[in-house]
């Protein structure tokens, strides 16, 4: 069987074994999301009510049923209600997506610079206390809480210095703050992975061999370094997908943007479990496909993996 | 110690008096045992109440008497960062117990039995990998409540397939050792080897990663505590404090920029901590 | 003549834990132009470290602290430790070329032959793209290559490492340097590569007119090739002079250690066969194969071994020869139980050593000893733990021990069975050397007293000197305990020491079998010469062999 096809059978796989486990950890719930959402007091509904609204939802029928209703709606672009508005769970999120997509990307591109930045100084730079400098950089920013760099950056950049408003910010402005916010935690895994990737070419011994051969720093770096750096890097692509997500849902409730990660934020607060689920679905299917990019993309870098690929 | 690419520039003469790394380790240490001490005696650290606040001290910038300032209750935000240490480090502890236990089970099983457990088990851990880390300790609380056992129980979720992987593959590395065949060769039971070569030799790379987790597993929990499924109010919490004063950054910045210095000084001197270990161990 | 190259006093020192340690303590040597220059010495000797010191190239931590490297070029001389970097650097490549140690981690893996060999004429502008695209064809067609235009666009993994090899010596002579740097420029390879490639270094050298600073662990390679020999010892010259004169007559007394030791360059002839008796091991029509089950289907399927039989008289060793890839070491772990061949049969005595496989009879019966003394011990384990533990699997009342102090006991007596002294049982593997480790590799290995020990290449990865230590130790454990070994190796002259019969593999295939007298002076298979013929050896040498060959073969003449 063909390698690719092979891969792309085993993510499926993931993503199905996935959508199962989220199902059942979600419904796993002490009686069920509809009795954890509205059985409280306080909204003082009774039990035949109750069991009319379970009839609504579908969630009087046994589990695998439910399971199986939910995966053919998944696979038709149908995500379910959400338990909190009603709203069908795929236009929440179709509203939300753009504003995260933004935030994300730009956070991303800023964070491989940052990076990209650190590790080429912390490995490159002339004076060595430079490069300890450069290299202390990414443990600093492991160590750093995202949500408190946010509101210090609010803090500091707009309340003290002023420079980018906070009321009546025009779309660009408001991208300013959380971006940087978003890409600090990108950016300090990336930029570890780099500097030790590029630490291990540099001993390797071809790297020896080329200076033998009189090349200066600069070939080195160009000409043996990078593409036998990049693969390392390429591998943590879907952590750093993870991150994203994880850094969308603390920016967006920090600066109180609109998007996927407030939307997660009020999903959990409110026990809103289809909308829960469907975004750690669509999360899961996101990083198992980055994952299978890198795979697949992985023998045009490296040719010693091409002979796995034709085999 | 591996080469850089500047070490291929011209030499320098060598520089005397650069920061001795053993320096900083101690002061990492010096640090976790101070956070430590707040955590199992906090009283002995402030005579302040975390709880109750001077209504008339409400928001008052650092002095001698409050060193970090009060909050808009007029709580002395020293005491309340010294009192929540117990609750973030004992919330990291258990959540590094959880993954440490259960994900170090999972990748034993796994790499010492081989075969159809070792691809069953290690699918379930592709599948908890495959879920972004906050959005499965989300799920976790959403299944078990709110509250800071239960935010410490789903940040340890989302690091079993970690410690799953790390520990399958060095129980596989083990296994394939020499030593191991040769132990093998005389004559030794599976749980003899077992327990005299592969969990001696596989462990240590397993205890440096739960050291590394302690920090991020700090990190993760004051996130939860900040989002407001952690600890409930008025309980002192780091996540929660800084979540509590975003309302007057304007006004009180000491409120945020203080107990987060105090927690990435704390999470910081755990990785560092845990590079040594990692470095001992190797 | 003036010398090309002058060594002058250097001195090195390695910054290792915040310490300086000097390995190199003034070192003077010469190399005249056109010239050989073979630097030998065993590990730790400062052998590299001085090649690295000629091209600039220390690793981080390293420095010179005292003395000059003069090089005589056509502009004049310069001192390569005063030079600035830059200078060195148009240098490097130029005029002074490497050929590296390894040639499968020599080459930039993501980057094709071609480029590789085009980077020196690339980084010292020698010409216009197509200029360099033809003379990298020409390069590599000089160094053997066949279809250069291929080649060139070949990735490194996919040539063997003898072609790999000849694409760095292409990259070394882009530029017709006037010194070649050889850093053990064979010892990655199997013998017979090892002499084409030296044999290509040699013509090179005389059409070029190139001098070669050789650096080899392997006196026998020395003496073949060098015009001179320089003999180091940690980090000092024990002997430095015209090759026939070092060898002949040495002046030092390592030098002379040194030849004693090295079984190249022995005179010795090979064991006489011994008294024929009922074989202890017989190995029977033996096939495996790797990849797919079900023999050649799969394009992975690959016959390791293909119908191999031998016998092994008890008390004798039989030599298992070949190169990588010749399915030596898989039949040795089929003989210790330790995988299951796809066919044939194996037995010790009148055990069926497949049928017991892992059973404590077999273990009882057969013990391997591996090549990497490295690997093969338990770091966290102490040496008496190590070598006790073999008593304490073994169930009580069938040679197992569980009472400390007779546990203690037994180690002691194994100890000092494999000469290391009483106290070495509290030490961790970490504190012992490598030929130390493998004494206790050894000693687990006979505390149960097993009847056959397979030795899987047990000193390939030792000094001549510390191998020359453990052969005789093994000699002796034989003679006294009757041990039968089947060694397996890749060093025909390791063989002629210490085998009594030979089996030699290639392909996975047996092509030759006899006495080692038989196999080594009178070889009927052609690989069996070739393999011999690759053997390193200086030309009087193989004069002095012949000459004893025919010595001995009138001795049998007689005696039959």
């Amino acid at each position: 069987m063909p390698y690719a096809v092979r891969r792309t059978g085993q993510a499926v796989l993931v993503i199905v074994a996935t959508f199962v486990l989220a199902f059942l950890l979600l419904h796993a719930l002490p009686g069920d999301a509809i009795v954890a959402r509205y059985a409280s007091p306080e909204l003082g509904l009774t039990a035949a009510q109750l069991q009319e609204l379970r009839e609504v939802y579908g969630a009087d029928q046994p589990i695998w049923v439910q399971l199986w209703q939910s995966a053919a709606g998944f696979l038709t672009g149908d995500l379910g209600t959400s338990l909190q508005s009603g709203a069908d769970v795929e236009a929440l999120i179709a509203t939300a997506l753009p504003s995260t997509l933004a935030l994300a990307s730009l956070g991303f591109a800023v964070a491989v610079l940052l990076a990209v930045g650190i590790a080429v100084a912390a490995t490159f730079s002339g004076a060595e206390w430079l490069r300890r400098a450069f290299r202390s950089l990414p443990p600093l920013f492991v160590s750093i809480p995202v949500f408190w760099l946010g509101i210090v950056l609010l803090q500091v950049v707009s309340f003290r210095l002023g420079l980018v408003p906070v009321i009546n910010a025009n779309p660009v402005e408001a991208l300013v703050l959380p971006v940087l916010t978003i890409a600090v935690p990108i950016a300090a895994p990336l930029a570890q992975v780099l500097i030790r990737s590029i630490d291990d070419t540099v001993a390797e011994p071809f790297i020896a061999v080329a200076r033998s051969r009189g090349a200066s720093p600069r070939w080195l770096l160009s000409k043996e370094v990078a593409r036998n750096s990049l693969l390392p890097t390429l591998t943590i692509a879907g952590v750093l997908f993870g991150e994203l997500i994880a850094g969308a849902v603390v920016t967006e409730t920090v600066f109180a943007r609109t998007g996927l990660g407030r939307l997660t934020q009020e999903a959990v607060a409110t026990r809103d479990i289809p909308v829960l689920q469907a975004i750690v679905v669509i999360s899961a299917v996101g990083f198992v496909a980055i994952n299978l990019a890198v795979d697949l993309v992985a023998p045009a870098i490296d040719p010693r993996l091409r002979k796995a690929v034709h085999a | 110690m591996s080469a850089t690419i500047a070490s291929l520039l011209p030499k320098r003469a060598e520089r005397s008096g650069r920061p001795n790394p053993r320096a900083t380790l101690v002061l990492a240490i010096a640090v976790l045992a101070i956070a430590l001490a707040w955590a199992v005696v906090p009283w002995l650290f402030t005579a302040q109440d975390p709880i109750a606040g001077v209504a008339l001290d409400a928001l008052q910038a650092p002095s001698a008497e409050h060193p970090f300032g009060t909050d808009a209750t007029g709580r002395d935000l020293l005491a309340r960062v010294i009192f929540g240490a117990g609750n973030s480090l004992a919330g990291a502890a258990i959540a590094v117990l959880v993954g440490l236990v259960v994900g170090t089970a999972i990748g034993v099983l796994a790499g010492s039995t081989g075969g159809l457990v070792e691809e069953a088990l290690m699918r379930v851990v592709d599948v908890l990998l495959a879920i972004p880390g906050l959005l499965l300790s989300l799920s976790v609380i959403v299944l078990l409540g709110f509250g800071v056992t239960n935010a410490a129980i789903a940040v340890g979720v989302t690091s079993i397939a970690v410690f799953a992987r790390l520990a399958r593959s060095q129980v596989v590395r083990v296994r394939r050792s020499d030593y191991v065949e040769a132990a093998f060769g005389s004559g030794g039971s599976f749980l003899a080897v077992l327990r005299r070569h592969v969990l001696p030799n596989s462990l240590g790379a397993v205890l440096a990663l739960a050291a590394l987790q302690f920090g991020s597993a700090i990190l993760q929990i004051s996130t939860l505590g900040f989002l407001g499924y952690g600890a409930p109010p008025p309980t002192p919490e780091w996540g929660l404090l800084i979540a509590e004063s975003r309302d007057y950054v304007a006004t009180a910045w000491w409120l945020t920029t203080l107990p987060g210095l105090v927690v990435a000084a704390v999470v910081l001197s755990a990785n560092r901590v845990a590079a040594a270990v990692r470095g001992g161990t190797a | 003549m003036s010398a090309l190259l002058t060594i002058d006093d250097l001195a090195v020192s390695y910054r290792a834990r915040r310490e300086r340690r000097t390995v190199v303590h003034g070192v003077s040597l010469e190399l005249q132009r056109g010239e050989v220059l073979a630097l030998v010495g065993e590990s730790g000797s400062g052998k590299t470290t001085i090649g690295q010191s000629i091209i600039g190239l220390l690793p981080e931590g390293g420095r010179i602290e005292r003395g000059g490297v003069h090089l005589e070029l056509a502009g004049g001389p310069v001192d390569l430790t005063k030079l600035a970097p830059r200078a060195m650097q148009q240098l490097r490549g130029a005029r002074v070329a490497l050929v590296p140690q390894d040639p499968g981690t020599s080459l930039n893996p993501v980057q094709t032959i071609g480029d590789s060999v085009a980077a020196p004429l690339r980084i010292h502008r020698w010409g216009t793209k197509e200029a360099i695209r033809r003379r990298v064809l020409d390069l590599l067609e000089r160094v053997g290559l066949d279809d250069p235009a291929r080649r060139a666009r070949q990735y490194p993994h996919e040539l063997s490492g003898g072609m790999r090899q000849r694409a760095l010596i292409a990259a070394a002579i882009a530029l017709e340097p006037d010194l070649i740097v050889a850093d053990e420029p064979t010892s990655a390879l199997d013998v017979t590569v090892q002499r084409r490639i030296l044999d290509l270094l040699a013509d090179l050298r005389a059409e070029l007119g190139s001098s070669v600073l050789l650096i080899t662990h392997d006196l026998a390679v020395a003496a073949e090739r060098a015009d001179d020999i320089a003999v180091l010892r940690a980090g000092r010259l024990e002997e430095h002079g015209a090759a026939r004169t070092v060898l002949r007559e040495p002046q030092s007394d390592y030098t002379a250690a040194l030849l004693a030791d090295a079984p190249a360059l022995s005179d010795a002839s090979p064991r006489l066969p011994r008294l024929a008796a009922q074989p202890l091991v017989t190995i029977d029509a033996l096939v495996h194969d790797y990849g797919r089950r079900g023999a050649g289907t799969g394009a992975d399927a690959f016959r390791a071994v293909d119908d191999v039989g031998l016998q092994i008289a008890p008390g004798t060793t039989h030599a298992l020869v070949g190169e990588s890839g010749s399915g030596k070491t898989t039949i040795g772990r089929a003989l210790a139980g330790f995988h299951r061949p796809s066919s044939g049969a194996i037995r010790i005595g009148e055990l069926d050593v497949l049928a017991e496989r892992g059973s404590r009879r077999l273990r009882r019966a057969v013990q391997l000893v591996s090549q990497n003394p490295f690997a093969s011990l338990d770091p966290r384990r102490t040496i008496g733990q190590t070598i006790g533990e073999p008593l304490q699997n073994l169930p009580l009342g069938d040679g197992g021990v569980r009472d400390r102090r007779l546990l203690a006991e037994r180690v002691a007596a194994a100890l000092q069975q494999v000469a290391l002294p009483a106290e070495t049982a509290d030490r961790l593997p970490r504190e012992l050397s490598g030929g130390q480790r493998q004494r206790v590799a050894i000693a687990r290995a006979l505390i149960i007293e097993p009847q056959v020990v397979v030795l899987d290449e047990a000193v390939s990865a030792l000094d001549v000197t510390v191998q020359s230590q453990i052969l005789e130790l093994l000699e002796r454990l034989q003679r006294e305990l009757g041990l039968t070994y089947l060694f397996i190796t890749h060093d025909l002259a390791v063989v002629r020491r210490i085998a009594d019969t030979v089996t030699v593999l290639r392909r996975g295939r047996a092509v030759e079998t006899g006495t080692a007298q038989q196999v080594l002076t009178s070889p009927r298979h052609e690989y069996t010469q070739a393999l011999l013929e690759a053997v390193p050896a200086p030309d009087w040498l193989r004069d002095a062999r012949r000459g004893q060959e025919a010595r001995t073969s009138t001795g049998q003449l007689e005696v039959a």
